[in-house]
């Protein structure tokens, strides 16, 4: 719709500038309280001019918040995250797409409506897995009467452990699945037109080269567009690293901010929380700035 | 090498059977065209040979070796696809050396065999780029350089000329005609374009709705089209085709407007009184002076001028048929114009079967 009228005009920059400092006062005020020293932080009214403390605030909170562990852990897990959802996701599409099994709608359609399940719906039970993630094979096998009919044969009692909790691979494992990004690799599969994968046959290809040797290649800004939402979404994990880990060293820096929020027997020194959450909020926003182009292509689907 | 048969093949998709027990025995070395009209099955058929779609029933047979249960790789057969199917994030290079990689063929045997193909298409200077940054008929030639360099036992091409222009079209039949003596490989085509049928085929299959109408030459199945079906789809101007009657003895049909017309080996008296369909194609019609006999007496109703030939569209009583003449006589819309043709070149096929009657064979 485009309309050439000075007072819409007027009105829509209008509701459009309030919407921008809406959104960006809060992000204003974190940024000019990093940069202030202790006494200016805590005058009230704050001042909304900079200061000049910004490095040495930045410092103080890289070393408090313990950044260099917690940002190992924070990549590790974002990238684990990252790779893991695209990896499930790509592939599961690619059988749902390219394969003709039984209850292949079935499938989809599981998988869709598990989009409207977030992790917070299913959080205790996937804690409980990850206590034991092999817990659902013995639950299984329990249920068989596989448990009873080994202890009985051979005496061995089958007790299968392996647990997640403060682990890498409970950071990452449980998220893994995404219906979002399975839906996403479907659709842009279905664009990809037959005759190519029936070529590849031809050639000779398997379903495995096929799938690296074509299908992957072809998706590369699919992959880039999902990258950038699947980076912000591994980041910004709190809930369930909060969860799964209890040794410090397993933290990630988003629960980290937690430490610099000072409490109610410390210096109030929010110049140094304000300081860390910008550079917490970094890498994410570098992420999206760096690969917005493929962002916007990739979800709008075409090459060129 | 190898020669290709199939017997009674039958396709259904879930409960629609499209392909309804199909029989072609294609000699080794033989360049057969399909040819029918959209939606007939044509690609399916070809499908079934090239193993990308499983046979509900029957037999696909390659060389002596039943195939059936082959993969597509297994079965030694190249196929060009109608839109190519070319990869859009290889080069020419990389599409037409895959099937070698895959194999994994040496490098120097890859880059020896591309070359020689490129130059066989001519296509040496283009090997660099990528699908995106060729031209339909540039696309069609690097599609059909994959399909050589395996130097399979039998091609299957499917529609491959129907997105390019009509002068392209031409120019690509011609080359892939002499790339097919050069190569000597049997070659199945499917087209919907009876032109491309004509030209091309050593052998002709004209399909119809899952079944085959008629196999032969272009030559016989111009010269005796086996059914009113076949009549009207090979030839352009189509075959006019009139109803009328057998007479009594068998000997003449008579139709409305047309009078009394005698068939030079007759029908037979036992096929007498029976409603037929007269065919006539409008290059066989040609226009006589007023009482020299002749066929029938047609109204015209207006003329196409082609440069070399004129189309003249006529009115036989409530019947329209077409009349393909050279001649440039100054008769106009209105005029009545005497038609006479050899009887030899007179089709005459079941009104109700559509099949054509042997017995009064003019060809
Ligand atoms: N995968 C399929 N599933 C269901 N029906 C199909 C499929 N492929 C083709 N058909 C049907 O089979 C018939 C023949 O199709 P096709 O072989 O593509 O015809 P042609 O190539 O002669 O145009 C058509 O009616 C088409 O709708
Ligand atoms: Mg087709």
């Amino acid at each position: 719709m485009i309309e050439r009228t000075p007072i819409l005009n007027a009105v829509t920059h209008t509701i459009l500038g309030v919407g921008l400092l809406v959104m960006c006062f809060p992000l204003v005020i974190a940024f000019v309280a990093a940069t202030l020293p202790y006494e200016a932080v805590i005058d009230v009214p704050m001042t909304l001019i900079p200061g000049g403390q910004l490095l040495e605030n930045a410092v103080k909170a890289w070393e408090r918040g313990e950044f260099a562990t917690q940002g190992v852990n924070s990549v590790i897990m974002t990238l684990g995250i990252l790779f893991g959802k695209i990896a499930c996701a790509s592939l599961t599409a690619f059988a749902i797409c390219y394969f003709n099994f039984r209850f292949r709608m079935l499938a989809f359609w599981l998988i869709f409506i598990t989009l409207m399940l977030p992790l917070e719906v299913r959080i205790v039970p996937t804690y409980e897995v990850a206590g034991n993630a092999l817990l659902p094979l013995q639950q299984l096998l329990d249920v068989l009467w596989l448990t009873d009919l080994v202890a009985w044969l051979s005496g061995v009692e089958i007790a299968l452990e392996w647990n997640l909790l403060d682990t890498y691979w409970g950071l990452t494992l449980p998220l893994f699945a995404s219906a979002t990004a399975t839906f996403l690799f479907r659709q842009f599969f279905l664009t990809i037109p037959e005759e190519l994968a029936e070529a590849a046959k031809m050639d000779g290809a398997g379903p495995l080269r096929f799938f690296f040797q074509i299908l992957l290649p072809l998706s590369k800004t699919n992959i880039a567009a999902l990258s950038v939402i699947m980076f912000v979404f591994g980041w910004n994990q709190y809930l369930w690293p909060l969860l799964i880990t209890t040794d410090p060293e397993m933290r990630t820096l988003v629960m980290g901010l937690e430490n610099l929020i000072p409490s109610e027997d410390e210096l109030p020194e929010w110049n140094v929380a304000m300081a860390g959450t910008l550079m917490v909020m970094l890498p994410p926003i570098v992420v999206v700035l760096v690969l917005q182009r493929w962002f916007v292509r990739g979800l709008l689907g075409g090459e060129k | 090498m190898a020669n290709v048969s199939m017997r009674q093949v039958r396709k259904s998709f879930g409960a629609t059977e499209v392909i309804h027990g199909i029989d072609i025995e294609i000699g080794d070395g033989e360049f057969a065209v399909i040819v029918g009209p959209s939606g007939c099955g044509k690609s399916t058929l070809l499908r079934m040979i090239a193993g990308l779609e499983a046979v509900t029933a029957g037999e696909v047979a390659i060389g002596d070796r039943v195939v059936n249960d082959l993969e597509p790789k297994e079965r030694d057969v190249a196929m060009v696809f109608q839109n190519y199917g070319l990869y859009p994030h290889m080069t020419a290079f990389q599409n037409i050396s895959y099937a070698l990689r895959i194999a994994r063929r040496s490098k120097a045997e890859i880059r020896e065999r591309v070359e020689r193909v490129a130059r066989i298409l001519g296509i040496e200077d283009l090997l660099a780029r990528k699908p995106s940054q060729l031209s339909g008929g540039q696309r069609q030639r690097v599609a059909m350089g994959r399909a050589i360099i395996r130097e399979p036992d039998v091609f299957l091409f499917d529609e491959p000329l129907s997105n390019l222009d009509a002068k392209l079209r031409s120019q690509m039949r011609v080359e892939i005609k002499r790339l097919h003596d050069e190569l000597k490989a049997t070659s199945i085509f499917v087209t919907h374009d009876q032109v491309e049928a004509m030209t091309m085929a050593d052998r002709l299959v004209v399909m119809n709705q899952g079944v085959i109408e008629q196999t032969g030459t272009p030559r016989q199945v111009y010269r005796r089209p086996g059914s009113t079906y076949v009549a009207g789809f090979i030839g352009a101007p189509a075959m006019n085709l009139l109803p009328a009657t057998l007479s009594d003895d068998g000997a003449a049909v008579e139709g409305r407007g047309m009078g009394r017309i005698a068939l030079p080996n007759g029908a037979g008296p036992d096929r007498s009184g029976r409603r037929v369909m007269l065919g006539v194609r409008p290059e066989h019609l040609a226009v006589v002076a007023d009482g020299s006999g002749g066929l029938l007496a047609a109204r015209l109703l207006y003329a196409e001028d082609l440069g070399a030939s004129r189309l003249l569209h006529c009115a036989v009583g409530e019947d329209e048929l077409i009349v393909h003449t050279q001649d440039e006589t100054g008769d106009r819309p209105g005029d009545t114009l005497r038609l006479a043709a050899d009887p030899a070149n007179l089709h005459l096929f079941d009104a109700e079967s559509g099949r054509r009657l042997e017995a009064v064979d003019g060809g």
